[in-house]
């Protein structure tokens, strides 16, 4: 029986996996029309995509060249760029964190762009290279910071390369075949993460890291009563407020009229609550690249 | 053991760092963040005239290497030609940087035009000197872009997965490392890390570096 009740405890941890994984945003992409080249009659048809929240736009960079570049008066050599309502979308922060952070309605809209990349602004991603080496840096910073490297280390290049691919695809057991090897430690045994891989993100602002760990020693209050070994084992595991303190220790920030208000997160367009420990956080809302991205949005306005 | 350092280290060893930098007559600079709590970081700039594949650049560049007295004005066609095939004047911005998820410095690196474009990719990495020459898939791996974590904006920079083993082998001694709290002058750890990861990307330190800690090292 206890078995059985293990068993559906788990199998409700990996629908929550399953939702984050196909949690989707409908877009609209329409080239921007400055940029049509003066033979084009009419303005060519937007795109209309489910893209899935934990990819990369630069994902879709080929499919989307394809469908426009020839409408426009782009050249061979001008790069590809996105843009929602003027500001530039940086490639390597997943979908589903630009939308928490600009989307404003659905389907969002985004423009695309050949001329003038924002350098100033955006990385460079030419070609599919950037963004598997992007992906698998991310990757081996979440280990470093869980196992420091000791499960990437064992990793094979196949090992890799279905991770990669199951991404890339769609391929949800694929991947996981693989990334349940990073819920583990080196031995294969479940064990506490060391540090909470996760950044959190705010319009205007430098991504926020710092380390915190997924669990603590109780505070050692004096108790004569118990055996100094019972003690120390008492831990307490760290939750999102925890957290979420490390970036503003008050949880609130101040409005141009003067006024407190609370800040409001959300990881996957979702209001997590504060008393959710993080290795659960860690282990079953991630993103692929097995961190937790967390944005800071401004209160809804009633 | 892999040799990290917290940032309340880190800032110690920048801040003696620079004060080496301003003995030997270089250019490091320690600039601070207005943020609450502020961080601290490395600053050197250098001009320099490199190779270069871009065409455009290199007629605006004529001129001004031309105003800078870098070349003779030459009516010669083809020494014209010659020069501006081979060279450029570049602004070249390197950052130290304290990564918190690896804790160590990070290299961060920048290059553009005297027009203020920035270079290539691929002329980047013909700032790196042949020897230490990665083969092309490689090249990925060690030097990319990334957004600057403090001024949020693109750099290329190299991933410092790399930077506390390789440093491990090299300060073989826990005791290489100086404590918190040491003079300004036991700044081994970001010197000796930029003696190892400064030349990948053509920064090398002067000798006068050397010097310096002998001189300390004997007045101890």
């Amino acid at each position: 029986f206890k078995n059985g009740r293990q068993k559906l405890r788990m199998s409700e941890d990996d629908s929550v996996k399953k939702e984050v994984w196909d949690g989707k945003i409908p877009v609209c992409f329409t080239v921007d029309d400055r940029e049509l080249s003066s033979s084009i009659k009419k303005t060519p048809e937007p795109c209309y995509m489910l893209v899935r929240r934990v990819t990369y736009f630069s994902m879709f960079y080929e499919k989307l060249e394809k469908l426009f570049a020839k409408e426009t008066s782009a050249v061979v050599g001008d790069e590809m760029w996105l843009s929602s309502e003027e500001i530039p979308l940086k490639w390597h922060y997943p979908v589903g964190v630009l939308y928490d952070l600009y989307g404003n309605h659905l389907p969002w809209n985004i423009t695309v762009h050949f001329k003038n990349f924002p350098e100033d602004e955006l990385l460079h991603c030419q070609g599919s290279e950037p963004v598997k080496t992007y992906f698998v840096s991310k990757l081996k910073e979440a280990d470093y910071l869980k196992h420091k490297l000791e499960v990437f280390k064992e990793l094979t290049q196949e090992d890799t390369a279905l991770l990669w691919h199951g991404f890339l695809q769609d391929q949800y057991s694929e991947f996981w075949g693989v990334n349940k090897k990073f819920m583990l430690n080196s031995r294969s045994v479940s064990e506490p993460f060391k540090s909470i891989p996760f950044c959190i993100y705010r319009e205007g602002q430098p991504v926020f890291q710092k380390l915190i760990a997924s669990v603590v020693a109780q505070s050692a209050a004096a108790d004569n009563n118990k055996e100094a070994d019972v003690q120390s084992q008492l831990q307490r595991k760290q939750t999102l407020e925890d957290l979420l303190r490390l970036y503003d220790s008050n949880l609130s920030f101040i409005q141009e009229s003067g006024e407190h208000c609370p800040l409001v997160h959300v990881i996957h367009g979702i209001e997590v609550p504060l008393s959710v420990p993080l290795q659960w956080l860690s282990e079953n809302m991630s993103y692929p690249d097995n961190f937790l991205h967390i944005c800071i949005v401004p209160p809804k306005r009633n | 053991m892999a040799s990290t350092i917290t940032y309340d280290q880190f800032e110690v060893y920048a801040k003696g760092f620079v004060a080496l930098s301003d003995k030997v007559g270089d250019s490091w600079e320690l600039r601070t963040t207005n943020s609450v709590p502020a961080v601290v970081y490395l600053v050197k700039t250098v001009t320099q005239v490199v190779e270069t594949s871009d065409s455009k650049q290199r007629c605006s560049e004529y001129d001004s290497l031309v105003e800078e007295d870098l070349v003779e004005e030459s009516d010669d066609a083809t020494v014209q030609q010659d020069i501006l095939q081979c060279h450029s004047s570049v602004r070249l911005e390197y950052h130290v940087v304290y990564s918190v998820s690896y804790e160590v410095p990070t290299l961060y690196l920048n290059a553009s035009y005297t027009s203020g474009k920035s270079l290539a990719m691929n002329d980047i990495w013909k700032l790196i000197p042949s020897f230490y020459g990665p083969p092309t898939s490689a090249k990925w791996e060690i030097l990319s872009q990334q957004d600057h974590p403090i001024l949020n904006r693109p750099f290329y920079y190299i991933h410092p997965c790399h930077t506390a083993t390789a440093l491990s082998a090299v300060l073989s001694q826990p005791k290489d490392i100086p404590v918190i709290g040491a003079t300004p002058e036991s700044t081994n750890y970001i010197l000796t890390w930029l003696s190892m990861f400064g030349p990948l990307v053509g920064l090398n330190l002067s000798l006068k570096y050397c010097n310096t800690i002998h001189s300390t090292a004997i007045s101890k």
